[in-house]
């Protein structure tokens, strides 16, 4: 009890000491900078001026110059050369001028500081200027504005915080009894009191101080609250690795604490981890952690850009690598040269030389480093056999490409984007094989897609048929991957420009765009050839052409789900008998026929409701009489022809039943 | 039933011992001013000698100033280099205080430059960090010290060639600064008017009519628009006194007093060198040329 409180007695003492010689310093400091300081103002001189001296000098050249003797000589053709000159030097003026007029050469000073106390003596009899203070204060100029923020008056106040900081952590134990808050709290004070706070000249270097001891000093004191999460152990011990391993490591610690990624990683990230990964790969986790954290330093270090980036992303970076291990096992962690430290390696340096990365959101660096490592994960080879793998390459080009473009950017929100491009690598990450085959498979059908989109002003039009296009494209590849060889992706982008169109001229919804689209995608995989043909065009112009009836239609009968359904139908006739319709013509000459067919059957339709159909029935009768049309069932298209009317009943009533 | 609490002997003389410890060790700490007082010796001493360096021009302004002429114990050493020493000596023993140092540097430098050691001024500027120098003032005299060390140096009487070109880069960098410093009025004004003598001296020794009313329009022009409208009204107002019961000289008497002298100059340029200067302000125009609009 004796020792404790002697001990505790020196440390206030040695707190008063240091206090007392810090708080010197910064007055002297404060004397010496806002002191007021006595300024002189140098005597002038007074007399006649150049002007003055160049015109007697005239004169006195002209009025002497037939006199003998000369009493110029010898110098009269030099002065007279001067003269002659538009501005004669002054100085050489005020020379001759002194050597002519000797009498006249009277250049009295002029000393402002006397001036000034004879007047004061004049104008204020009542000043005692024999008064030392009152003359001196005559004179004063004071400092004037002070650059720093923070003045002299904080500084003091902040000297006594970091004393008495510096007595806290030095004597935490007599305030706080707990063992681990006694620990945390002095983890945090002994680097709060390190620098001499009186030292910081504005705010913003100290709040950055204050913030980094807490975290550092949270970090010092992990033993104290980690317990048995053996995950956030794993990743704080990482982080104090690094930061003694690094270079500056206090404030590449500082800035990945202040990442947008960090909270999410400890609160989904390592919380997942603990749940459902065995503790015991956490160690591994540490090491991988520890050695990209490391590697990415030196990378940050030079580039702004990129550490704004990783300061961001690190978390996601690592929560992808979590949640991947999570999916497919330990084998991401262990062996010598874990899965998962190489891509994220890979992933980070890819990152760190492109130009537009930082306009990656949270999410989409999540699921495409997620994407990344599934593919990783169900083939090795991908980043073992190559140094510098360029199908990761161009699997992040891909996506900074699409989400980078300009114009691509002004079309859409900011979270519409998002919201494609996430899902786009969410369902990659779900299929790894769409990344082995296509890397560049997002800037291949997303990038294209929106562009094409794009040019729609209203942006929510725009994201309903780029959502919906990608989806149901996606949707479709992954079912037949093969597809990614052939025009497929360039027909549903061809596709999805035409119903931008149509929807820009108001003739279709942004809803029923997104289901006719989603409807094309399926349809073209029916018959991918015939659809690859004609240039690409055949699958927008049967679209155009259903939607150019339907508004033409006074009775309204194709409208809403009728509209998507109908083009869904006959898409298939056009897949199954497509090549029957067009024979040796043009893609238009299709549009003309299924217009007079469509045009006909609808005339046929508004007498049969309510005899032989309603008009859920319309889209299977319409898509059947262009079925038979292509067979040659149908010779005469006419709907009071007698042949067609009957084919036309024929076929409602074989849909009603 | 209550209980008193008392404190066994033993207890009190250790508790005593401890605040006896604290109390030694306070008194020590208490005593450890010494940095502080140096500099306000270091400041009082600069400032003293500034003041000396005008009375040596005109010893008959200040009869009986009582200023010390030189240290007893060390004959044939002046003041200012006793002065400036102790700056050097101080700054040997503090030089990681940036700040302070450099703050100190400019004092050295403008103590120098006021006895005429235009070497050693320049010396000590260089010497002060400006990444380090912290007001107004001493930024901009760092700024402008090689002009302040050439306008203190320069013959006000003989004028080159090569000094008026100097000048004229001088009028510019002056201004520079001044737009810079509006917010601490003490050496905004200084400057202003150490720029106005430039012009006004220079208008006074150009040969040519038209670049002596250049130089002369570009001083006062400039100077004028230091004044505030109430300096203004009382410039207007003057007829010999200016104020009475003043006990002490504001900024802005000092700003009025000092412009009477410059605007005294001023008359004595236009009236030697007969020269039809454009002045822009109302009433400096009427105090210089006697016109009203």
């Amino acid at each position: 009890m004796i020792a404790s409180n002697v001990a505790m007695a020196l440390s206030i003492a040695r707190g008063i000491i240091k206090l007392a010689g810090r708080a010197d310093r910064l007055l002297a400091e404060k004397v010496g900078v806002t002191s007021d300081l006595i300024l002189t103002m140098p005597t002038l001189t007074g007399g006649p001026g150049g002007i003055q001296m160049t015109k007697e000098l005239k004169n006195c050249v002209e009025e002497t110059k037939n006199k003998t003797p000369d009493p110029l000589s010898p110098n009269r053709w030099k002065i007279e050369e001067l003269l002659k000159q538009p501005e004669p030097d002054p100085a050489q003026i005020t020379k001759w001028y002194g050597l002519i007029f000797p009498e006249r050469a009277i250049f009295p000073v002029l000393d402002p500081d006397s001036e000034y106390i004879k007047n004061l003596k004049n104008l204020y009899p009542e000043l005692d200027l024999k008064d030392k203070d009152t003359r001196a204060a005559a004179f004063y100029i004071g400092p004037g504005k002070d650059h720093r923020q923070i003045g002299y008056a904080w500084r003091m106040a902040m000297l006594v915080l970091d004393v008495v900081a510096e007595f806290g952590a030095e004597n935490t134990a007599l305030f706080v009894r707990d063992e681990k808050i006694r620990s945390i709290i002095q983890g945090v004070l002994e680097r709060f009191s390190k620098p001499d706070f009186e030292s910081y000249h504005a705010w913003s270097p100290f709040l950055r101080h204050a913030l980094s001891s807490t975290l550092n000093g949270v970090l010092d004191a992990r033993q104290a609250y980690q317990g048995d999460d053996k995950w956030l152990t794993a990743m704080l011990g990482a982080l104090a690795t690094v930061r003694e391993k690094a270079e500056d490591g206090d404030n590449y610690i500082l800035g990945l604490f202040r990442g947008k990624g960090y909270p999410l990683l400890i609160s989904e990230g390592l919380s997942v981890a603990a749940l459902t990964l065995d503790h015991n790969y956490a160690g591994d986790f540490e090491k991988i952690v520890a050695d990209v954290l490391k590697e990415a330093a030196p990378l940050v270090k030079d580039n702004t850009n990129f550490r704004y980036f990783f300061q961001d992303h690190w978390g996601d970076l690592l929560r992808a690598g979590l949640c991947s291990a999570e999916k497919h096992g330990p084998k991401m962690l262990e062996e010598k040269s874990p899965l998962l430290r190489e891509t994220l390696l890979v992933i980070v340096k890819e990152l760190s030389t492109a130009t537009d990365a930082q306009l990656l959101s949270q999410e989409v660096v999540f699921k495409i480093t997620y994407a990344a490592l599934g593919a990783v994960s169900s083939n090795p080879d991908l980043i073992l056999d190559d140094v510098e793998p360029e199908w990761l390459k161009k699997l992040i080009s891909s996506v900074i490409e699409t989400v980078g473009n300009q114009g691509i950017r002004k079309s859409f929100s900011k979270n519409g984007l998002e919201a494609i491009v996430s899902s786009a690598a969410g369902t990659m990450a779900e299929y790894p094989e769409l990344i082995i085959k296509e890397p560049g498979l997002v800037q291949k059908l997303v990038g294209s897609t929106l562009k094409a989109v794009g040019s729609l002003d209203n942006c929510l039009d725009a994201e309903a048929i780029a959502s919906a296009a990608v989806k149901a494209s996606l949707e479709v590849v992954v079912r037949n991957p093969d597809l990614l060889d052939t025009r497929y992706p360039d027909l549903l982008v061809d596709c999805a420009k035409r119903l931008a169109a149509l929807v820009a001229s108001k003739k279709i919804s942004r809803i029923q765009a997104a289901d006719i689209v989603t409807a094309a995608a399926e349809a073209m995989v029916l018959n991918p050839v015939l659809f690859a043909e004609f240039e690409g065009k055949l699958a927008g112009e049967v679209v155009e052409t259903v939607v150019e009836v339907a508004g033409g239609d006074h009775a309204k009968l194709i409208a809403g789900a009728t509209l998507v359904e109908v083009i869904r139908l006959l898409l298939g006739t056009v897949a199954s008998r497509g090549r029957r319709l067009l024979g040796n013509d043009l893609v238009t000459e299709l549009g003309n026929r299924l217009t007079k067919v469509l045009d006909a059957g609808l005339t046929c339709a508004v007498e049969e409701l309510g005899y032989h159909m309603d008009v859920s029935s319309l889209p299977m009768v319409l898509s059947g009489l262009v079925a038979a049309f292509a067979q040659g069932d149908i010779t005469v298209v006419d709907p009071n022809d007698p042949q067609f009317m009957k084919l036309f009943t024929s076929l409602a009533d074989h849909t009603a039943a | 039933m209550i209980r008193l609490q008392t404190l066994s002997p033993i207890t009190v003389r250790r508790n005593i011992s401890i605040i006896g410890v604290i109390l030694c060790l306070v008194a020590v700490a208490a005593t450890g001013c010494a940095t502080q007082g140096q500099v306000i010796e270091i400041v009082n001493q600069s400032n003293e000698l500034m003041l000396i360096s005008m009375i040596d021009m005109n010893s008959s302004v200040l009869p009986g100033a009582g200023l010390p002429s030189g240290n007893p114990d060390s004959p044939g050493i002046e003041p200012w280099e006793e002065a400036s020493g102790k700056i050097d000596a101080f700054i040997a023993t503090h030089s990681d205080q940036k700040t302070l140092v450099s703050a100190l540097r400019i004092r050295q430098g403008m103590l120098l430059l006021a006895h005429g050691e235009y070497n050693l001024a320049r010396a000590a500027f260089e010497m002060a960090d400006p990444v380090h120098l912290r007001t107004a003032r001493d930024t901009a005299l760092y700024n402008l010290r090689e002009h302040l060390i050439w306008w203190f140096e320069q013959d006000k009487t003989i004028v080159t060639t090569d000094n008026f070109k100097k000048g004229e880069i001088a009028l510019v960098k002056f201004q520079e600064e001044i737009d810079k410093i509006g917010e601490s009025p003490g050496i905004r004004d200084y400057l202003a008017e150490m720029r106005a003598y430039i012009a006004l001296q220079m208008a006074l020794r150009m040969t040519a009519e038209n670049k002596a009313t250049e130089y002369f329009e570009d001083g006062i022009n400039k100077y004028a628009m230091i004044f505030t409208n109430a300096d203004l009204n009382v410039l207007k107002a003057y007829k010999g006194v200016l104020g009475s019961g003043r006990h002490e000289v504001t900024l802005e008497t000092r700003r009025q007093i000092r412009g009477l002298i410059v605007i005294k100059k001023a008359k004595d340029v236009i009236k030697t060198q007969s020269i039809k200067p454009d002045i822009k302000n109302e009433i400096f125009r009427s105090l210089i040329l006697g016109q009203a609009s």
